[in-house]
């Protein structure tokens, strides 16, 4: 869980942390956001290679409880798209099951 | 406040640069209650852009000099970061935001859409950035 933050300087410890969860077959991922006080453009791009890794094995990566400024940037960059806000990583992929 | 409140870093491009930015940004917050919080979200945001785009980009071959100059005004919050890296090809004005599934290249897209104003000049041997938040009686966001 990230914490802090998700700037140039922890993207890309958060991108390899992801590569390395889908390359251990952990799939579908929920990437919890409620510590993150700050993402940047940086952040979002290990985000969404992750998204595309765990895509790629044919699973897919969540987003949980991202705070306000989190959700502007997403939004802004129409990340939230291809990145689905769940409310629970227990339900997050009953639509997959 | 009737007079622009200032606070100034002086720094060096490097490792410990993004942090000593946000901590000189978080120390303003402290003595600027005022400001609203989507202003606040805004610069946030646009300083980590410009800020991560200087320490990445301009000391690419070892750390340069970089000043942030940060004005508070009764209606208006200015940053302005002048760095000695080399100079930036970029035009502002086209500006635009890559597809959703794009690893990179938002950086000052991202920042133009949340700040009022960001201009770039070369000014001699600097590179001189300035990121505008406008706010107050007829500027509030929130």
């Amino acid at each position: 869980m990230p914490q802090g933050r998700l700037d140039l300087a922890a993207a890309a410890g958060l991108d390899k942390q992801l590569s390395e969860l889908v390359n251990a077959g952990h799939t579908r991922l929920v990437v919890d956001l409620s510590d993150v006080e700050l993402i940047d453009s940086s952040g979002l791009g290990a985000l969404v290679s992750g998204f595309e890794a765990a895509r790629a094995c044919g699973g897919d990566l969540k987003i949980m409880s991202p705070g306000e400024q989190a959700a502007l940037v997403l939004e802004l960059t129409n990340v939230n798209r291809l990145l689905h806000t769940v409310a629970s990583a227990d339900t997050a992929f009953d639509d997959l099951s | 406040m009737t007079s622009p409140d200032r606070h100034l870093l002086e720094t060096l491009t490097g490792p410990g640069a993004l942090s000593d930015i946000h901590r000189a940004l978080d120390d303003m917050w402290t003595c600027h209650r005022e400001i609203p919080p989507a202003v606040r979200i805004a610069m946030t945001t646009g300083v980590a852009e410009i800020g991560g785009n200087i320490v990445e980009h301009a000391g690419r071959s070892g750390p340069v000099p970089l000043r942030m100059d940060i004005e508070v005004t009764p209606t208006s919050l200015t940053v302005v970061f002048t760095d000695r890296g080399d100079a930036v090809a970029v035009d502002l004005h086209a500006l635009s935001l890559p597809d959703a599934s794009a690893k990179h290249g938002r950086g000052l897209a991202l920042a133009s859409a949340v700040l009022d104003r960001l201009t770039y000049h070369r000014r001699g041997t600097c590179n001189e950035w300035t990121l505008v938040s406008y706010f107050g009686q007829e500027n509030v966001r929130d």
